[in-house]
């Protein structure tokens, strides 16, 4: 019964080989993981009663269990000097079955070891009774293990492996080629269903022998890139190593613009500093350095639509604080957030340290990703790799609740009472006004046009922000979406989690959410986004003056 | 017109809220029930439920003597506290996940309650026997229940969805009496008149609807509110409606002029649930949770002789 499964989960993990995208000779494989396209471990078992049988088909084993079975094989089958290692009577006992049953042997094969009952040798039956009932002894519990091996109940074995010490980032990648050389050891006998477990493993094996880098996707072969990515996470905490260490990274998905320079190792430059789509941030392994121009604000965004709003425009040049804007396109992955604590560790042109700010949506997730640049994971008390990657002081800059009340709101008279102020002080050097014109300016620049036909454009944010029918004096929020069933989820399941300091920010936020059902995106703020980017920003930074 | 109002009762947004005539239950994102008396002009707070909801209480029913409270909690229990010897009585958590209560609503007498879940399941449950019995499971087009009612006498139940459905349900056949249309947004309260011949309607669309629970037809609007009504509640002999709203606006109208009579409150801040004070001979005297608890005097003004 045992071997089918194992048979299946092994051979389709060959067959994995065969498909997979970064085909090796097979050969080599088998070679190194000692195996054959028709493995079977039952033949296996059985080869090992065989004299001259070459106990080790893997070189680095060390793991007790299988180490196990050639060892007291030997004992068995021949008058092995390692006897003496045993302890007196187990030997005795050993030697006599050896000389009294030359077909002891055929015990390790589990059918035959039944037909041939009678002719068993008393005392190994007895031993593994006795174990079942004492399994404190260590003697006893080798062979009950062994017993236990060969028969169909392996799978209840428990694999243990010593991971040694927690932080193992400084040792050589040959450390964890040998640990996964272990890992699979240890799997042999409970390797069904862990296939995609075994084929990750192997990956970052071929990937640390052939010095190569791999991105998840490649490595996405399975139901879901999500299964991938929990399956590497959990191989580089368990082997306390950080996951560029295995080989694997994630391919680059954060965008940056701002006025910095990323001197690269190859000293190639990157400069940040462009109007248009802003640069792809490389992985922090590459940077060298970074040279931080004259701006001290740091502006995360969770939308690329956003982002390229802002790149695009020039409009984040002229916002307070001159921010560098950093977009992780959703969920930051691990460059992202990395580069993010970079910037925060540095110190810009002015040798002061970055203000920092988040821009995400009014929804579970948007408060997920805050959470997740400013605690560097989205667990309390992760592993001290993802400290590394912490923004501790990053400040949630919205979209909050109250935003959307007082941005987009058309008609309440909060929002009217604002815009007739904003009308007359025309002259008043209104900055949000003097964005706007210069944005105006500057597109035009771009375009290629003269700047005459700025008087004509009205910055969209001055109009008049009514209905068209000017018929609800005061209306509710326009723009918001209904919760789904799986925002819903998320909060509640982000409510269930365990809170501190940073999660207080915004548990009551999720059960407002609940409660009044509605989200928002960063884009509700549609026109008003720079203007209430500016307003935002300059109360931050007075905030933090006085 | 303000007698009293409790801040910090709770420390955060107070989202539930049942009054009895001893105690003004009210629950928030904190995990304890606060009970505050009614009575007492002064309003103490007479007991907490701590650790009723871990993670917070968003709705509380009661029954019309006060023997009675149920509570419903962000992480979809219910449970049921027994108010003479302020005690935890039972819990109602057969629920899987899919199936995640949200509103609920308590019998006059307290025997039975009613639920709602976030895939539109109704259900109707017998609450003196033990363990707790579902008597009823009326599905719907599997949108979120918003909202749920059981009629005075207990016998019909309805319900809002999130899509601005209502239905009116018999709980003696277990059919379905009406589907009422006309409604598009969320629907956030439904409230049967003490003479279960109206359902009161309000929700996103502003205004409140009210409908003939016999025939189903819709018979007129309470138009004045200009934002999301989050609440709808009868006064004792259902001469007044009170509703609260998102803009931190408390309305009592009269059912005789069909027009508003007051309107309360300046805060600007939700207003979650508006509820009238069960108390003979003493005018129309309401409570209301949002930022704080507050209780108003004769509320309806001088239209109660």
């Amino acid at each position: 019964m045992a071997s089918d499964p194992d048979e299946t989960a092994l051979s389709s993990v060959i067959d994995l080989y065969q498909d997979g995208p970064t085909a090796v000779e097979e050969d080599i494989i088998c070679d190194y993981f000692g195996w054959d396209d028709d493995v079977n471990i039952r033949d296996d078992l059985a080869q090992y009663s065989a004299p001259g049988y070459s106990p080790s088909p893997f070189p680095t084993i060390n793991h007790t269990q299988l180490d196990m079975i050639p060892e007291e094989l030997d004992n068995y089958t021949s008058s092995s000097p390692r006897i003496s290692e045993n302890t007196e009577t187990q030997a005795s006992h050993r030697e006599e079955s050896i000389y009294n049953e030359p077909s002891s042997s055929s015990v390790y094969d589990h059918d035959i070891a039944t037909h041939n009952e009678p002719q068993l040798p008393h005392h190994i039956n007895d031993a593994a009774n006795t174990v079942r009932n004492s399994p404190t002894d260590p003697t006893a519990d080798l062979q009950f293990r062994l017993y236990k091996l060969l028969t169909d109940s392996r799978t209840d074995e428990e694999v243990t492996i010593n991971w040694e010490e927690a932080d193992n980032s400084s040792r050589p990648s040959a450390w964890i080629l040998e640990k996964i050389d272990e890992v699979f050891c240890a799997w042999m006998d409970v390797i069904t269903n862990k296939s995609a477990f075994v084929r990750i493993l192997e990956l970052i094996a071929e990937a640390i022998k052939l010095d190569k880098i791999y991105t998840k996707r490649d490595v996405a072969i399975f139901r879901s890139q999500q299964t991938v990515n929990n399956l590497v996470d959990d191989i580089s905490i368990a082997l306390g190593v950080p996951r560029r260490t295995l080989h694997i990274t994630a391919a680059a998905k954060g965008l940056v613009c701002g006025d910095l320079k990323i001197l690269k190792l190859d000293n190639s430059t990157i400069n940040c500093n462009i109007i248009g789509e802003g640069v792809l941030v490389p992985t922090s392994s590459d940077i060298k350095k970074v040279k931080i121009g004259d701006c001290n604000t740091v502006l995360i965004i969770e939308k690329e639509a956003i982002f390229r709003t802002l790149t695009e425009s020039g409009d984040w040049r002229r916002l307070p604080g001159r921010p560098i804007l950093l977009c992780g396109k959703g969920y930051p992955d691990i460059a992202t957030r990395e580069f993010a604590r970079y910037l925060y560790l540095n110190k810009n042109a002015g040798g002061e340290y970055l203000d920092f700010y988040c821009l995400v949506d009014y929804d579970p997730h948007g408060l997920d990703i805050y959470t997740m640049y400013k605690r560097g994971s989205l667990l309390i008390g992760g592993s001290t790799q993802y400290d590394q990657m912490a923004v501790p002081s990053l400040r949630h800059l919205g979209v909050k609740f109250s935003d959307i009340l007082d941005y987009c709101c058309s008609d309440s008279s909060s929002a009217e009472g604002k815009h007739e102020q904003m009308i007359p002080e025309k002259g008043n050097n209104s900055v949000s006004q003097n964005i706007e014109r210069e944005s105006v300016t500057f597109t035009n620049r771009m375009m290629g046009e003269e700047e005459t036909q700025q008087e004509e454009l009205e910055p969209i944010s001055k109009r008049p922000r009514r209905h068209a029918d000017g018929r609800y004096r005061s209306s509710p929020p326009r723009g918001l979406l209904l919760m789904t069933a799986h925002d819903r989820t998320k909060a509640i399941s982000m409510l269930h989690r365990e809170h501190d300091e940073i999660s207080e920010e915004y548990v009551s936020d999720l059960r407002k959410l609940l409660v009044v059902g509605y989200k928002a995106e960063i884009q509700v703020l549609g026109d008003q986004l720079v203007r209430y980017l500016d307003e935002k920003l300059r109360d931050q930074r007075i905030g933090y003056a006085t | 017109m303000v007698s009293h109002t409790i801040e910090n009762a709770h420390h955060s947004s107070i989202y539930a809220l049942g009054v009895t005539p001893q105690y003004t239950l009210s629950g928030s994102g904190a995990s304890a029930i606060k009970l505050h008396s009614t009575s007492d002009p002064e309003h103490p707070l007479l007991h907490s439920f701590d650790n009723a909801h871990k993670l917070g209480c968003h709705h509380i029913s009661v029954s019309k003597q006060g023997k009675r409270a149920v509570s419903s909690g962000f992480e979809g229990s219910i449970r049921i506290w027994d108010l003479e010897n302020l005690e935890l009585n039972g819990e109602i958590s057969d629920f899987n996940k899919n199936d995640r209560v949200w509103a609920i609503s308590l019998s006059s007498d307290g025997s039975h309650c009613l639920t709602g879940s976030h895939n539109g399941h109704i259900k109707l449950w017998h609450l003196d026997s033990n363990p707790v019995t579902k008597l009823r499971d009326y599905e719907t087009k599997n949108v979120f229940a918003i909202c749920v009612d059981l009629s005075l006498d207990g016998k019909l139940a309805a319900s809002g969805h999130e899509s601005g459905g209502v239905y009116v349900f018999s709980n003696e056949t277990g059919r379905m009496l009406h589907s009422l249309t006309g409604l598009i947004k969320p629907v956030r309260a439904v409230a049967f008149s003490p003479s279960g011949k109206l359902l009161a309607v309000c929700g996103d669309f502003q205004v409140i609807a009210i409908y003939d629970v016999q025939s189903g037809e819709q018979v007129f609007n309470l138009v004045g509110h200009t934002t999301w009504v989050f609440s709808v509640t009868w006064s004792e002999a259902g001469q007044f409606l009170a509703s609260s709203s998102f803009d931190g606006k408390t309305k009592v109208w009269s059912m005789d002029s069909r027009s508003c009579v007051t309107t309360l409150g300046e805060s600007g801040k939700p207003v979650f649930k508006a509820s009238f004070v069960p108390r003979y001979g003493t005018g129309e005297d309401l409570v209301t949770v949002g930022p704080h608890i507050t209780y108003y005097r004769e509320a309806s003004g001088t239209a109660k002789g």
